[in-house]
């Protein structure tokens, strides 16, 4: 497999969020409004391609190495729990001004479904490093893609004239369908 | 003071982590063997056998010579049973490959029952990620009955509509990726059949 | 009395799903048809009542300021259990719901009831708490499996339900019949509890 179709697949064939269902709750929790969305979406591509980096590495070099499969899940979470503790302080120290951007999405992260999905899946998937790489790249412009789109969508809701009953999450979920359905078309690209 | 916490709190971590570790690779001991035993027995029991050449009981294992250097030299090749009724007497093969063309969801992985003289007499999915509703389709008995009487001397082509040739069969409509895919592993299998085990 | 408060809540007035909108992930992916629903839902009860009744017996012992990492070296060992033996014992199943098992580690739900509740309270509470959490969380994810599945291939747990002329809609089994399905279960649950109020 060449990287552009692994890049490209992630991005939109597979995208996260509207194909695969991963990353559902900052994508319905942080898009009321797109710049909000789009500090989400740059947080989230950071963590993400370090912790499939860091992931695929503890894997290749332990848990294959001594056969230590079965704890897989346990492991990753722990690296994702911490790696996200260690960048917050680190840019809180090195970067205030980044810290300040994106330090409040930085603890939702560890609870964001995507990042040890997408480690998961780079392992399932037998990419090596260099295919990580570029796979998480384009999972998580996938994602930024879409909770961006989102939030501009829904940042024009405001103004609608919704049924009572819809209003706030029934009528986001009902958005998402039909953004669903438009990355749907993407299916039939045969790269 | 500070020192001192630190290393209680690391300690306490320490001893939940290594009790959760012990526990897991004690269930892992327990479960290994059972998991191996149920994958096999999805795969290739005799549930598998009886759909995948009808008239047997049960798959048993050929030579293992023979798979492995049908392993070295076809890259989709998994395994390859030789079915037996329940006399014992062998009543056919069953080749198990995945497609040669990927399918929307990648490679479809695939039964092949081929009787002893050379005819394909039925096959099963094993395991693909079409789409559902339209690819998934290819599992359907109207597409699989197809297959079921092709010569292994065929290489069996897929047309969108209108079978005129006895090597061609038609299409699952709307999935025309998918039936292709699932195709090449069948044109897999008989290749594999003719040049390793016929 | 107490304790049956616990379980309605969890069941009715704080339902995960349709009123406190926690797991969606899973919600919305293994969904494609009732039976996944209610395995899924059963997987993460069994985790929630493991993981509360961990905590809530470990909460004295347990340092303040390492209990999130705790947290969840506790609920990644009860998930990968159920991994163990659901891949033993349940296979189909198992692969049907693919990743989400091992991702229901990161099912806000979990971590949720352990930080905002086992680890404050005694162990039988805690206990009611996860039952009921988890009923609520099952009933959620069966009631939306089996609308995308009655509509999306036209059957029930499998079974063939509106056969004949009716042509299934395919979109529910696919991803946008995810979010639509549940955008507007959400919505009616909101049009009953406010005709109710008035």
């Amino acid at each position: 497999m060449n990287y552009f179709s692994i890049f490209i697949g992630a991005v939109l064939v597979n995208n996260f969020v509207l194909a695969k269902f991963l990353g559902i709750c900052p994508f319905l929790g942080v898009s009321k409004k797109v710049e909000t969305a789009l500090g989400m979406g740059i947080a989230v591509t950071f963590v993400m391609t370090l912790a499939s980096i860091m992931t695929w590495l503890v894997q290749v070099a332990i848990l294959d190495n001594f056969g230590l499969q079965y704890l897989q899940t346990i492991a990753f979470i722990l690296i994702i729990a911490s790696l996200v503790q260690f960048v917050e302080m680190f840019l809180k120290k090195s970067s205030p001004s980044l810290y300040e951007a994106l330090g409040v999405y930085l603890p939702l992260i560890t609870t964001n479904c995507a990042v040890l999905g997408l480690a998961i899946l780079n392992i399932q998937n037998e990419f090596d490093l260099m295919e990580t790489i570029v796979n998480s790249l384009g999972a998580a412009i996938g994602f930024t893609l879409a909770i961006v789109l989102f939030a501009g969508i829904r940042e024009r809701l405001e103004l609608a004239d919704v049924p009572e009953s819809l209003k706030g999450f029934p009528i986001a979920l009902i958005t998402a369908g039909l953004m669903s359905i438009a990355f749907l078309g993407f299916s039939s690209l045969s790269i | 003071m500070m020192k001192n916490e630190i290393v209680k709190l690391g300690l306490v971590l320490l001893i939940i982590t290594s009790i959760a570790g012990g526990l897991l690779a004690f269930s892992n001991t327990i479960t290994a063997d059972l998991i191996v035993a149920a994958e096999e027995e999805a795969s290739s029991g005799p549930e598998v056998a009886m759909e995948v050449v009808p008239g047997s009981a049960n798959f048993e294992n050929i030579d293992e010579d023979t798979v492995s250097v049908i392993k070295n030299e076809n890259e989709k090749f998994i395994d390859a049973k030789k079915a037996v009724d329940e006399s014992g007497n062998v009543v056919g093969y069953g080749i198990r490959t995945l497609s040669t063309e990927k399918g929307y969801g990648g490679d479809i992985e695939l039964f092949v029952g081929i009787s002893p003289d050379g005819e394909v007499v039925g096959v099963k999915v094993l395991s693909m990620l079409e789409t559902p509703g339209l690819g998934t389709n290819v599992q359907k008995q109207e597409f699989k009955d197809q297959f079921v009487g092709k010569s292994v001397d065929m290489d069996i082509e897929v047309v969108k509509s209108g079978v005129s040739e006895d090597n061609q069969i038609q299409a699952v409509a709307g999935a025309t990726f998918s039936s292709n895919s699932y195709t090449s592993a069948v044109n897999n299998a008989l290749d594999i059949f003719n040049e390793y085990i016929n | 009395m107490n304790l049956v408060k616990n379980l309605k809540n969890g069941i009715i007035k704080e339902n995960p799903i349709f009123v406190q909108l926690l797991g969606m992930c899973p919600t919305l992916a293994v969904t494609t048809s009732a039976l996944n629903g209610l395995g899924m839902g059963l997987a993460t009860t069994t985790v929630l009542i493991g993981s509360n009744l961990v905590i809530a017996s470990l909460r004295k012992f347990i340092p303040n300021k390492i209990r999130i990492p705790v947290f969840i070296v506790v609920i990644a060992t009860f998930v990968t259990l159920i991994d163990m033996f659901m891949h033993a014992f349940a296979l189909e199943l198992y692969k049907s719901l693919g990743l989400f098992i091992p991702l229901i580690v990161v099912n806000c739900l979990i971590l949720g009831r352990a930080e905002s509740y086992a680890s404050k309270n005694n162990i039988v509470p805690s206990i009611f708490d996860a039952v009921g959490m988890g009923i609520g969380f099952t009933l959620a994810l069966t009631v939306l499996g089996m609308v995308r599945e009655l509509l999306g291939s036209g059957s029930l747990f499998g079974a063939t339900i509106l056969g004949g002329s009716f042509e299934p809609a395919l979109i529910m089994i696919l991803p946008p019949g995810a979010f639509l399905a549940l955008g507007f279960l959400i919505g009616l649950v909101n049009f009953i509890s406010k005709k109710r109020a008035a």
